[in-house]
């Protein structure tokens, strides 16, 4: 069966790669980013130090990454160390906007433009792998135009994004 | 300055301890009752803490650089972080030839853990502007735990949503921070070792941890270049 989701994916894999990213603004301090849905991956990574007693609940690294203009996967992280129930809360409110097939704004912290391909490479929706850039991004938000909102600290509270 | 180093008790609960066995003590437990301990260090309340920062603002000290980094309350809290950082290191001096606490670190590390919010409502797990956790909480209040040179009193998770309960509690978990990687490494920690320790990735392999360090120094270099570019 056609879904939506199949249609935007098929229109953005076959457009020319910037199409599905756009810078929407930027200072020198942070900027705002519309990623097509198939271009952002979401992770919660154990963190845990093995040296040190377990927590209680976990240690998770929450990464989102998203295809930049130099078909670069740039990593944005949760400054913050979290619990696996809050990582996963954060990677599940990723994956239901991607489901609805539309388009989403990151706000991220960090506006250099000078990063470089690491070694290192991770696999996208599809089975599409892409290196990962050397930048180093802090998540304010991200949202989508029908009202879905997640803020790093406030998650899904209003006013979303928070303004920082 | 206030201070509140006079040697104070606290009452220890009745528990068992393990022991030789013995004719006395067969099983190998005794049961110890309810007792009085001498606190080792320091135990400030909430009201201390204020009365303290009330008398520090008043003394000179190095504050962190005056930029807000792009958040709104950048540099809301400068004074605060300068004034605890001042007072702690007097508490912990450091050996030569290591420094003292920068005030710039602990700045570059809160905007890393909340970007300068005080009051993230939804989270319940690690509170506040430096994200304190409830066991690093519990920990800081404990009389005979692992900080128990120097602890607090009467501090209540809701507490830590108030910066200016937060970061004393912070500035003085970074200490304790740099004496356990110390004990660690055989050796003091470089800065990116204190702010990994702080965070719990000092010994994590994750691709995380390098994106957190990283997140870390931007905020870090950004002050230091500031610094720089102001005198």
């Amino acid at each position: 069966m056609i879904t939506k989701n199949f249609l935007v994916s098929l229109f953005v894999t076959l457009l020319p790669a910037c199409s599905h990213y756009k810078l929407v603004k930027a200072n020198e301090y942070w900027r705002e980013v519309l990623v097509a849905p198939n271009f952002i991956t979401a992770t919660c990574e154990d963190v845990e130090d093995q040296e040190i007693k377990k927590t209680p609940g976990g240690r998770f690294g929450f990464t989102i990454y998203f295809i930049n203009e130099r078909e670069l996967a740039d990593p944005v992280i949760q400054g913050n160390v979290l619990d696996e129930e809050d990582c996963l809360k954060r990677k599940k409110a990723v994956e239901a906007m991607q489901r609805r097939g539309l388009p989403i704004q990151l706000r991220i912290h960090g506006s250099e433009d000078d990063s470089k391909a690491s070694e290192r490479e991770i696999t996208f929706a599809h089975g599409r792998r892409f290196r990962v850039s050397t930048g180093v991004y802090q998540l304010h938000a991200f949202w989508n135009d029908v009202g879905d909102c997640f803020d790093s600290q406030f998650e899904d509270s209003k006013p979303c994004p928070y303004d920082r | 300055m206030a201070d509140n180093t006079k040697k104070k008790k606290t009452s220890v609960k009745a528990h068992t301890r393990r022991v030789p066995v013995s004719d006395k003590n067969p099983s190998g437990i005794t049961r110890v009752r309810k007792h009085d301990r001498i606190v080792q260090g320091p135990r400030l309340g909430k009201a201390d803490l204020l009365l303290i920062l009330k008398a520090l603002l008043t003394e000179n000290f190095l504050r962190p650089t005056p930029d807000n980094l792009g958040y709104r309350s950048g540099t809301a809290y400068d004074d605060q972080i300068g004034a605890w950082t001042h007072y702690f290191n007097k508490a912990f001096p450091p050996t030569p030839p290591e420094s003292p606490l920068d005030p710039d670190l602990v700045k570059a590390l809160i905007a890393s853990e909340s970007g300068f919010v005080a009051d993230p409502q939804k989270n319940s797990k690690a509170l506040g502007i430096a994200q304190i956790t409830r066991q690093t909480l519990k920990t800081l209040l404990d009389p005979l735990g692992e900080s128990r040179d120097f602890t607090f009193k009467q501090i209540s998770l809701k507490d830590l949503k108030d910066p200016q309960i937060a970061i004393p509690l912070a500035v003085r978990w970074l200490f304790q921070k740099k004496i356990l990687a110390t004990k660690r490494l055989g050796r003091a920690p470089t800065t990116e070792e204190l702010i990994l320790q702080y965070k719990g990735l000092l010994g994590s392999t994750s691709d995380y941890q390098k994106s957190a360090l990283g997140n870390f120094q931007k905020h870090f270099d950004r002050l230091k270049r500031q610094k720089k570019a102001d005198r």
